[in-house]
């Protein structure tokens, strides 16, 4: 797993896939990957609303693109790129008009991790990043991506990349002091 | 104050366990399976019915005939493909877990599939750039297990069918499998794996195959005695290594023929370093494991690495071990290009060079004269500015790409503002800097300037 979805028989590219083929293909890969793109999406929006429409979005766009896809192989790192950059969209649109997910204010503090101080402080310093940091920090800490497929998935070169990472962690950093200063 | 490694370290912890509280909000899935754009269902609605009869004739035709020809390579009468021996995951991981303290995650064969072609066999000649997770504790950071296996056939088109397996304690059970033919088949010259830590395995070529940098001083290899043989350095301390044939062909062509030899690349290990040779009469069969006893042969010994000499740093700290020469070559091997620019410094046995070429900035960093680690950083950026550390020393490097800028101000987290390079000098006499940051503090941001010290915007721009 790569951060978006399940593997794929690499096989299959060995041979000219039909219509059908391609068609349940596209919707195996799009199942076998949900549960992971749904979490991509829903760690970089924090919002199980807007990660759902981005992840529809990302499934919409990447149907629409799917016949000019070669290499199903390389499914993974395509959608993911897709997904991001849905999320990133729908990052910048929401820091314009912010709403706030009724679901999640219901939910309130009940998530275990939530109690511990320390990953409250964090969430709360997350939410101070850009949206491109909030990609790149999600896709290197939880995706575990390279610095050269964040870039590929971003689609900037990867010394912005680094750049992104710096400032981002930079920023944490600062946040979590602040919180430590003021409590 | 949170540092860095702190900061990641509980970044990492708390996405995960974010997302293991995240539920998939009930229908989803139907959602999004649902979701079909109209282009897909008019291509739908559109039929066979609609194609000419001739093709349609035609495509039945070709199809009996795929058929037929499928059905005699199924047979056996119609030959198919190179005559490729095939080893299945079980064997090697059957392998791998017979070295204490490893076995295979339940994600090595996902790994290894997507690595290899898709089912759970391995073709000898492709297998080689599987990177499989296995597990185990960290024991001694200065043990190491090395096994080699040969997993070929002799009809196998691309020789020498090496995989070089290492397993390391000292590091979060990351285990790599390289071989000279994945380089000859792709062209390859270098892999990376980024996390827990950087882990580069250069292929330098049919004489230094592997050079495996996992942040100390380290290198290892086998020779063997072939006519194209393979040559790795070795320079570890203590460990245990493993020679595994996985071929019933390879212990009758091979029995007696490896040799392991430590330290013996003296063109990049220090001066001095021995050279030990464990020859035939030293290996022998001592397990058996998986498969019949005749086709899997596991040949055991171990070695005490602490008959190495360890690895000293250098006795003056700011007379660099690594000369220029070296640090250019082997920024232009990473894929820096032509060498323009460079400059150095070491501290403490930590020595880092940036180097600068045509497609990207390589940053060098040696602990105790051998390469620890090398990062290409991307010239598209006009500054670049971040702190390097090593094991006995860290670095601030400031590179500039721009011409227009002339100096750089670093805001750091534990200091007063450092200006680079400092006021007698300009980024035209010499645009790579390495400033000793010990005790510096890390960057909290940076401003660029020109030679009126006009503040620049360049690519990327420090956060306001």
């Amino acid at each position: 797993m790569d951060g978006t979805g399940g593997s794929f028989a690499i096989g299959d590219t060995d041979r000219v896939l039909t219509d059908e083929d391609r068609h349940r293909a596209f919707g195996r890969l799009i199942d076998d990957g949900l549960d992971r793109s749904f979490r991509l999406a829903r760690l970089i929006l924090r919002s199980d609303a807007d990660a759902e429409d981005a992840l529809q979005d990302a499934v919409v766009a990447a149907w629409r693109g799917w016949q000019q896809l070669e290499d199903v192989g390389k499914f993974d790192a395509w959608f993911g790129r897709i997904l991001v950059n849905r999320c990133r969209d729908r990052l910048r649109r929401t820091e314009r008009t912010r709403t706030s997910d009724l679901s999640d204010a219901l939910r309130g503090n009940s998530r275990e991790f939530e109690q511990a101080e320390g990953r409250i402080d964090l969430a709360r310093a997350f939410g101070a990043l850009n949206p491109d940091q909030r990609v790149a920090i999600v896709l290197r800490y939880w995706s575990d991506l390279s610095l050269e497929e964040i870039a590929r998935r971003t689609n900037v070169p990867q010394g912005t990349v680094k750049s992104r990472l710096h400032h981002a962690l930079a920023r944490l950093r600062a946040e979590l002091d602040r919180g430590e200063a003021t409590s | 104050m949170h540092g860095t490694d702190r900061l990641e370290r509980d970044l990492r912890a708390w996405l995960t366990a974010e997302a293991a509280a995240i539920e998939l909000p009930a229908g989803l899935a139907g959602r999004v399976s649902a979701l079909e754009p109209p282009s897909a269902a008019r291509k739908a609605r559109i039929g066979w019915a609609r194609l000419p009869r001739r093709v349609v004739l035609i495509g039945v035709a070709l199809l009996l005939v795929a058929a037929l020809v499928a059905g005699l390579v199924l047979a056996g009468l119609l030959p198919f493909g190179p005559d490729c021996s095939r080893v299945s995951i079980e064997r090697v991981r059957a392998a791998a877990d017979a070295v204490p303290g490893y076995r295979y995650t339940a994600n090595a064969t996902e790994l290894m599939s997507r690595f290899s072609l898709g089912d759970d066999r391995i073709p000898d000649y492709t297998y080689s750039t599987a990177i499989i997770e296995a597990t185990g504790s960290y024991q001694a950071p200065d043990a190491w297990s090395l096994e080699i296996v040969r997993l070929d056939n002799p009809n196998s088109p691309i020789p020498p069918h090496g995989a070089l397996w290492i397993l390391s304690e000292g590091w979060d059970a990351f285990l790599y499998a390289e071989g000279a033919a994945y380089a000859r088949a792709t062209g390859a010259t270098r892999f990376t794996r980024q996390a827990p830590r950087d882990l580069f395995i250069e292929d330098m070529g049919p004489n230094r195959v592997a050079d495996l940098l996992l942040g100390r001083p380290f290198r290892m290899g086998l020779s063997g005695q072939e006519a194209n043989p393979l040559t790795w350095s070795v320079a570890v301390r203590e460990g245990t290594c493993v020679l595994a044939a996985a071929n019933p062909t390879v212990t009758e062509e091979w029995g007696g023929q490896w040799e392991l030899v430590f330290g013996v690349d003296q063109a990049t290990l220090l001066p001095g370093t021995a050279t030990y040779r464990l020859a035939t009469p030293e290996f022998a069969p001592t397990t058996e494991s998986g498969g019949s006893p005749a086709s899997d042969v596991r040949w055991q010994f171990t070695f005490d690495y602490s008959a190495v000499p360890a690895i000293q740093p250098p006795t003056d700290p700011d007379v660099p071990p690594v000369s220029e020469e070296r640090a250019m070559e082997e920024a232009a091997n990473a894929g820096a290009g032509a060498v323009s620019d460079r400059n150095g410094l070491g501290r403490g046995g930590t020595e880092l060079w940036l180097v600068r070429g045509t497609d990207a900035v390589a940053v060098l960093r040696y602990e105790g004269g051998l390469l620890a680690a090398t990062e290409l950083l991307d010239r598209a950026d006009d500054v670049i500015v971040q702190v390097v550390e090593g094991e006995e020393a860290r670095f601030l490097i400031v590179v500039v790409n721009d011409p227009r800028v002339r100096h750089v101000r670093v805001e750091l987290t534990e200091s007063d503002t450092l200006r680079v390079p400092p006021e007698e000098a300009t980024t035209d006499d010499r645009p790579l800097y390495i400033v000793d940051a010990e005790g510096l503090g890390d960057v909290v941001t940076w401003w660029a300037y020109d030679e009126n010290d006009r503040e620049l915007s360049v690519n990327p721009r420090p956060p306001d």
